[in-house]
């Protein structure tokens, strides 16, 4: 007798096959790790690769020749790091003067390690490298200039800043 | 041989502490009305500290006439070299600018190293000097012949 098999098991099969297909374009899909932020009303992004430590705010040393946007350096450990003011490179009105809430983002470009303040850290995320979509042509005019691409987070769409050339126009 | 060590008299202006090359100063004296003095401040374009009222005067040797006014000194400590940390390259160009060469992280805090004839400032006010006193010595030459 030639066994038939059952409809709903070919089914099974084919939902599992199919599974098992995305599961493998899961793995195979490169990931990208990223830091979400928020700066103002704004949520941002920094790569992991270049965002290698998260501090608390940090009291701030003035130094002469330091700007709005390069406001001065901080004792991280007894080293030193320049702080670079990201509200003001991107031109975004704090809600909050009081910088003691705020956090650093410790940045290495280079042969130098910046810290970036920011207003609050809200999560790290690993998205597929296809999640991460060209910046939107609605996206601020200030941000342009720095970002990289957008994805969605939750109900909201996070800009992925470049570090580097941030520290680059601040420096220049 | 290599500097293993560095003395500096170290002073504060506002939050920030500095710290000066004892080798640099000729002397420490208490500040009087000397019109050619010119405040740290001033020197270090620090707007927040203009109006600072200040008790001594520093006689740099390199100008003599143009004594810097500080506030009392702290101490004259001596630190490491190895302690010492370079300006972070996005600060260094503008803070080079002032005079600013090292920072010395001490616990949370950190001096602010300061090399006077580095400062911008304080280079310009000593060609002056320096032009003012070649001149008056080329007037006593002149009378003399």
């Amino acid at each position: 007798m030639i066994e038939q098999s059952l409809k709903s098991d070919n089914i099974l099969s084919q939902i599992i096959n199919q599974s098992l297909s995305e599961k493998i374009i899961d793995i195979d899909e490169e990931r990208i790790s990223l830091l979400i932020f928020k700066l103002g009303e704004s949520l941002f992004a920094f790569y992991g690769s270049q965002a290698r430590e998260i501090l608390p705010f940090t009291e701030i040393t003035w130094i002469p020749g330091a700007t709005a946007q390069l406001p001065g350096v901080v004792n991280i450990r007894g080293d030193v790091a320049a702080v670079l003011e990201l509200t003001q490179v991107l031109n975004i009105h704090r809600i909050d003067s009081n910088l003691s809430g705020t956090f650093l983002i410790m940045v290495r470009v280079g042969d130098g390690r910046t810290g970036i303040l920011v207003d609050s850290i809200v999560d790290v995320v690993e998205i597929p490298v296809s999640e991460a979509v060209q910046i939107l042509p609605t996206l601020d005019e200030r941000f342009k200039q720095f970002a990289v691409s957008q994805f969605a987070y939750k109900t909201a769409m996070v800009t992925i800043l470049d570090a580097a050339q941030i520290i680059e126009q601040a420096i220049s | 041989m290599k500097q293993q060590e560095l003395q500096l008299l170290l002073f504060s202006l506002g939050n920030a502490r500095y710290g000066i090359d004892i080798e640099q100063i000729a002397a420490l004296t208490a500040a009087n009305a000397n019109p050619s003095a010119i405040s740290l401040a001033e020197l270090l374009s620090s707007i927040a500290f203009a109006d600072s009222i200040y008790s001594k005067q520093l006689f740099i040797k390199q100008n003599l006439q143009t004594p810097i006014l500080i506030n009392e000194p702290d101490e004259v400590a001596s630190f490491s070299i190895a302690d010492i940390r370079i300006l972070p390259d996005i600060l260094a160009i503008s803070a080079a600018r002032k005079g600013v060469w090292g920072l010395l992280p001490q616990g949370h805090d950190i001096i602010i190293l300061l090399d006077l004839y580095k400062n911008q400032r304080f280079q310009q006010l000593t060609k002056m000097s320096a032009d003012v006193n070649s001149h008056k010595q080329e007037g006593y030459h002149a009378q003399q012949s």
